[in-house]
């Protein structure tokens, strides 16, 4: 017992020391929208990924350089890059209603911007998903995630503004940012000794921010 | 006695460190570190992108900037502030000075790794964030197999160190190591000679800390080189690579006199036990090393050897 605790209380340093290595380098300011049909499923989500001007500037940059292309069919290519990588990361999105979770589907749109505020440039990814219109938002929550698994880049709503719920007439909805509970996460996280010391893809959901939606018909 | 007291002191150290481990409010230090941390990013990045156009103001402003990113950096925990504790607070034969020393070649030594990496990435190869990502990983697996060496060095030079003293202690003699010294010992060494090995060993400290570039000033060279002010991108990262060895070298002052101060007073007044002086010579040099061997180790197993690719890199 008391071995077991001494090499939690080993592992949790460990952790600690993995999770401070890995503080985010990049930041990605999210807006999301959601849409519902007149019976209240939801029927699309789709969201927008503005890079911080680091990235945005040294990304442009490379794009020449890595298609030899002019920049709107580059931009073209390495949107195709992207969504086709974070496939397989489930589009480091996880939405959850009732207590379900649901896997993305292919986004049907997506595309990668550059645009101008103010003086400075910064790269928009824009994906837009459709959903089997089978999710029932009346009566359940809707818990929606957007975080980088290796926690490199820091994703943030900043605030519920960027928050968007298209809803059918009659219908009132609540949207809340949560933010994460590092500590009772980490310790979680470093007392299940059953995990592998390599699979670290617990911290960027650790310090992600939780999306909380409510919409009930008016009655 | 001083077998109860020490184990009293040692048992009221880590309870000691567990209370600061599970009473700090992780949640709120690392969200506000995180907070800061971006702050200073768009500092960062507005002086460089307006460096160009007045190089005094913003020139003088970046450098500024960058000195205090370094600092910031370097007050969050992390593998150097790791290395550098472990070592000093377990060493005997390391002063102030020494402390003092490491931390600032280990801080330089980042700067120049992290200009080196970005000007051969962006000038020879493929200007990437992903590439010098993926340098920067191999150079971080260097770093760790280092922290092992240095470790497996220090456990073998205490046990060395161990063995001698098990050899005087039969003979019963009790004095100086050095030469022609015959005095009786206080054991209150305020002067050990410095051997090859401790160059050795320093040499390996400051490689270990310093080999892995700083990933914040990776960016702002990369940038810098974008924006066509290198030469700038180049004077922030040594102002952050002294911004970092300010820092950690407080650390390492700290250290040592924590350490020179707990020796103080657990030899007491008359300073003669022998099975303490054994203790925090060999012993605590032994722990030191079996902790950078630990730290080391787990550090490696940690990090994957084949940097995973990120989607968005």
């Amino acid at each position: 017992m008391s071995l077991k605790l001494l090499l939690g209380c080993l592992y949790f340093l460990l952790t600690t020391i993995q999770v401070c290595n890995a503080h985010p380098h990049n930041w990605v300011t999210v807006r999301s929208e959601f849409e519902l049909n007149d019976s209240g499923h939801l029927v699309t989500a789709s969201q927008v990924w503005r890079f911080d001007f680091f990235y945005s500037a040294i990304l442009i940059a490379e794009l020449a350089n890595d298609w030899q292309q002019p920049l709107p069919k580059a931009l073209e290519l390495e949107a195709r890059r992207m969504v086709t990588n974070l496939k397989s990361y489930g589009y480091f999105s996880v939405l959850s209603i009732g207590d379900r979770d649901m896997a993305l589907p292919i986004p049907d749109r997506y595309r990668l911007q550059v645009v101008k505020d103010g003086e400075q440039e910064f790269l928009e990814l824009s994906m837009h998903f459709q959903l089997n219109p089978h999710l029932l938002l009346k009566g359940n929550e809707l818990i929606w995630l957007v975080f980088d698994p290796t926690y490199y880049i820091a994703y943030s709503h900043e605030s519920v503004s960027n928050i968007e719920i298209r809803h059918p007439t009659g219908w009132q909805c609540s949207k809340q940012i949560r933010m994460p509970e590092i500590q009772e996460e980490l310790i979680a996280y470093a007392f299940s000794l059953d995990r592998t010391q390599r699979d670290t893809d617990g911290l960027g959901e650790a310090f992600a921010e939780k999306i909380v939606i409510r919409c009930e018909p008016q009655s | 006695m001083i077998r109860n007291k020490s184990l009293w002191l040692v048992a009221a150290f880590c309870l000691g460190v567990l209370l600061v481990i599970f009473l700090i409010p992780w949640a709120t230090l690392l969200a506000a570190i995180a907070t800061l941390q971006k702050q200073l990013h768009v500092v960062l990045t507005e002086h460089v992108s307006q460096v160009g156009n007045s190089p005094w103001q913003y020139g003088s402003g970046l450098i500024l900037v960058s000195f205090l990113y370094g600092i910031f950096h370097a007050v969050g925990p992390g593998h150097g502030k790791a290395i550098i504790v472990s070592y000093l607070g377990t060493q005997n034969q390391e002063q102030i000075s020494h402390g003092i020393k490491l931390s600032f070649l280990a801080a330089l030594l980042q700067a120049v790794v992290a200009i080196v990496l970005v000007t051969v990435t962006a000038q020879l190869l493929d200007l990437s964030i992903g590439s010098a990502r993926k340098y920067s990983h191999n150079l971080e697996l260097a770093s760790y197999i280092l922290i092992v060496l240095l470790g497996g060095m220090i456990c073998l030079r205490a046990l060395r160190n161990m063995h001698t003293l098990r050899l005087l202690k039969l003979k019963r003699l009790h004095q100086h190591l050095v030469p022609g010294s015959d005095h009786a010992c206080d054991c209150q060494h305020h002067y050990v000679p410095e051997t090859a090995h401790d160059k050795k060993q320093r040499g390996l400290v400051v490689l270990s800390m310093g080999l892995r570039p700083c990933t914040g000033a990776v960016l702002v060279l990369m940038y810098a080189y974008v924006v066509n002010v290198y030469i700038f991108g180049i004077m922030a990262t040594f102002a952050m690579g002294v911004g970092t060895g300010l820092a950690v070298a407080l650390l390492a002052v700290v250290t040592v006199l924590c350490r020179t101060r707990l020796l103080k007073w657990m030899t007491g007044r008359n300073g003669r036990s022998y099975a303490l002086i054994r203790f925090f010579g060999a012993g605590l040099m032994l722990l030191g090393g079996a902790l950078l061997l630990l730290l080391g180790v787990a550090l490696f197993t940690v990090t994957d050897i084949v940097p995973a690719s990120h989607p968005l890199l």
